[in-house]
């Protein structure tokens, strides 16, 4: 690999070291329930959000309110966002006159949107108008996004709560995550990307004749404003088709840069925000550790199979040597500008979060390389993982390790002074197995039907691996596509959906519940028997874990896929 | 006709979700010690790093 993409993965984390403190603390002020900077200017704005929807924002909410009233506020959501693709065409800010969306790719792209999943079975520049950008997708990302944090928030709650019947109210947490985190960054960024080139406007498309002589047709919109709460908010739905490999998308080396950041930052710092409001900023830090060490080990696996070029294309004498007029390594579906480093760094981190943006073709990277965002997915995006979505994630898997940890020496578990007793268990494991569960077996159906299989583009490994992915972007609420699958099918939109529902959902409601039994437990004093889960030592055992227990569950699939392609070559 | 029965599909997943709340909460079941528990939310236990307030101008 070259100099610079080692330079940059260390800017990289340079700049999200010094990030991370600083807005992991902000976060714990603004849902600490004391003063917070900044509150003079949006509490004002709060209260007129509050009143105009009958909220009572010192009134908390047991677990089972704060779950009601996040599902019906997303049915609500999917509802309006179904209805609003259906009519596009009767509706302003339309200038490339898109007709309405047809009904199950409405279905699927309402669902999608609404789960933080953003998988795209359309072009968006051809397909969506204006208004089903701005009004439906872009407000889908800042409040999917605000609904992970929240529950992130509300299972950090019931861990730190003391005898407490409740967690936090869930449109208090769901406005504030909105008016202070996710609107502030989105805006600024839009602004920095419009800096660098990022189109911005509300025209349809030119029509431009090249130096050719040939005629371009060149898409305009609101496309930078979409961009940053793209990022931001770990959505990654593509304004254009081609997504952040458009160049009016993601023009330049600093925008690349600032997009990898921005899908970062806020999942990392979640986990400064656990310890601080957890009273022990260590438990943060122990459990940003394994974040950051499962997404450093995929960043520089992506970045080095892809810098090392293809085996198969070496046999044919063809040059991927590093030189003064080419970057190098596996250039297949990768942008010249950004070169296999940058594409791999891009693909890791937009996979180890819930992302699923991409700037280079996943299908067309080595067969390891191209595993590294499969099995990202795989561990449930946890390192660092979605907007909220990472952080509950890694928890549940906390409570996993304690539990065996438990049941190494042979005492009751526990976690911040919290029992981890039978009732948690059992929601973990509903958590840990409701995803593969709908991947496997809609994998497998796809499998051995003609409608699905026909979709596949490729034969063989690479076409399990196609399909595997697919299923397990939709149901991580990733979003991220491979390639090479039809996936506007009757059979993948509905499938796809079902997937994203019960992706999201089943896990919240999970997280939520078992935020509500904590919450009500005492906490109890450390002793000599407990296992400190603040140290090197959990770090280690936590990421063991993870890594132990996505192996035993995707481990065929990845030796019949992307392993046998990799030893075909 | 497609239109109302995605629609209804989604109310069907909703509703399906809700009645999962219901059997999470019967998985945690009643609180074993069965006294009042708090309902107001708690402090931000680690104040060693507060901003300073804000003075009105």
């Amino acid at each position: 690999m070259t100099a610079a993409g080692w330079l940059q993965l260390l800017a990289l984390i340079v700049v999200l070291a010094v990030s991370i403190p600083i807005l992991g603390n902000y976060m714990a002020k603004v849902f600490g329930g004391k003063k917070a900077p900044g509150d003079r200017f949006f509490n004002p704005i709060e209260r007129v959000i509050y009143r105009l929807g009958g909220i009572d924002p010192d009134r908390e909410q047991k677990w089972t309110i704060y779950a009601l009233a996040l599902l019906a506020f997303s049915l609500l959501s999917v509802i309006v966002l179904f209805v609003l693709q259906r009519v596009q065409e009767h509706l302003p800010l339309n200038p490339t006159h898109a007709k309405g969306v047809p009904s199950l790719l409405a279905f699927n792209t309402a669902v999608s949107f609404l789960t933080n999943t953003n998988w795209q079975n359309y072009a968006g520049e051809t397909t969506m108008s204006h208004l089903t950008q701005m009004a439906g997708l872009a407000v889908q990302n800042f409040v999917s996004a605000a609904v992970g944090l929240a529950v992130a928030i509300a299972l950090i709650r019931g861990l730190t709560r003391h005898r407490a019947g409740t967690i936090g109210n869930f449109w208090v947490d769901l406005t504030r995550g909105i008016t202070r985190i996710l609107l502030p960054l989105a805006f600024v960024f839009a602004i920095v990307f419009v800096t660098q080139g990022m189109v911005q406007n509300f025209t349809g498309n030119t029509t431009a004749t090249t130096v050719e002589g040939k005629s371009q047709v060149i898409p305009g919109g609101p496309v930078a404003s979409q961009e940053s709460i793209k990022e931001v908010g770990t959505n990654g739905g593509g304004f254009y088709n081609a997504n952040s490999a458009h160049p009016f998308e993601n023009p330049n080396g600093i925008t690349d840069f600032l997009e990898i950041y921005l899908l970062l930052v806020i999942p990392f710092a979640l986990a400064w925000t656990f310890g601080k409001m957890a009273g022990n900023k260590k438990q943060g830090i122990a459990v940003l550790m394994a974040m950051l060490a499962l997404w450093l080990a995929a960043a520089v696996g992506a970045m080095l199979f892809e810098a090392n070029g293809n085996s198969a294309l070496d046999a044919v004498k063809v040059n991927q040597a590093t030189t003064s007029s080419q970057p190098g390594g596996n250039m297949e579906g990768k942008e010249s500008r950004y070169g296999p480093a940058s594409s791999g760094l891009f693909a890791a981190s937009t996979t180890d979060t819930s992302t699923g943006a991409v700037n280079a073709s996943h299908d067309s990277f080595t067969p390891l390389g191209g595993m590294v965002p499969l099995v990202n997915m795989m561990f449930g995006e946890v390192s660092p993982g979605g907007v909220g979505s990472g952080l509950y994630g890694m928890l549940i898997f906390a409570l996993l390790a304690v539990f065996i940890a438990g049941l190494m020496v042979g005492r009751t578990p526990e976690y911040l002074g919290k029992k981890i007793q039978a009732a948690e268990m059992k929601l973990v494991v509903i958590y840990l197995l409701a995803v593969p569960l709908v991947v496997l077996a809609f994998a497998g159906a796809s499998l051995v039907m003609n409608t699905p299989v026909n979709s596949i583009l490729n034969p063989g490994a690479h076409g399990l691996t196609e399909v595997t992915y697919a299923f397990t972007s939709t149901a991580n609420n990733n979003g991220s596509a491979f390639g090479g699958l039809s996936g506007n099918t009757d059979w993948y939109n509905v499938t796809f959906s079902i997937c994203m529902l019960i992706g999201r959902f089943v896990l919240i409601i999970a997280a939520l519940a078992v935020a509500g039994s904590l919450a009500r437990k005492q906490t109890v004093p450390e002793s000599s028997g407990t296992f400190p889960t603040d140290t090197p030592l959990f770090t280690g055992l936590l990421v063991s874990v993870i890594v132990v227990v996505v192996g035993l569950t995707y481990l065929p699939v990845l030796a019949l896929g992307p392993i046998v392609e990799h030893l075909g070559l | 006709m497609t239109d109302v029965v995605v629609v209804l599909i989604l109310i069907a997943f909703f509703a399906a979700f809700a009645g999962f709340v219901m059997l999470c909460e019967r998985i945690i079941g009643p609180d074993p010690e069965g006294i009042e528990l708090s309902t107001g939310p708690d402090p931000v236990v680690d104040e060693t790093e507060d901003a300073p307030e804000e003075v009105a101008a």
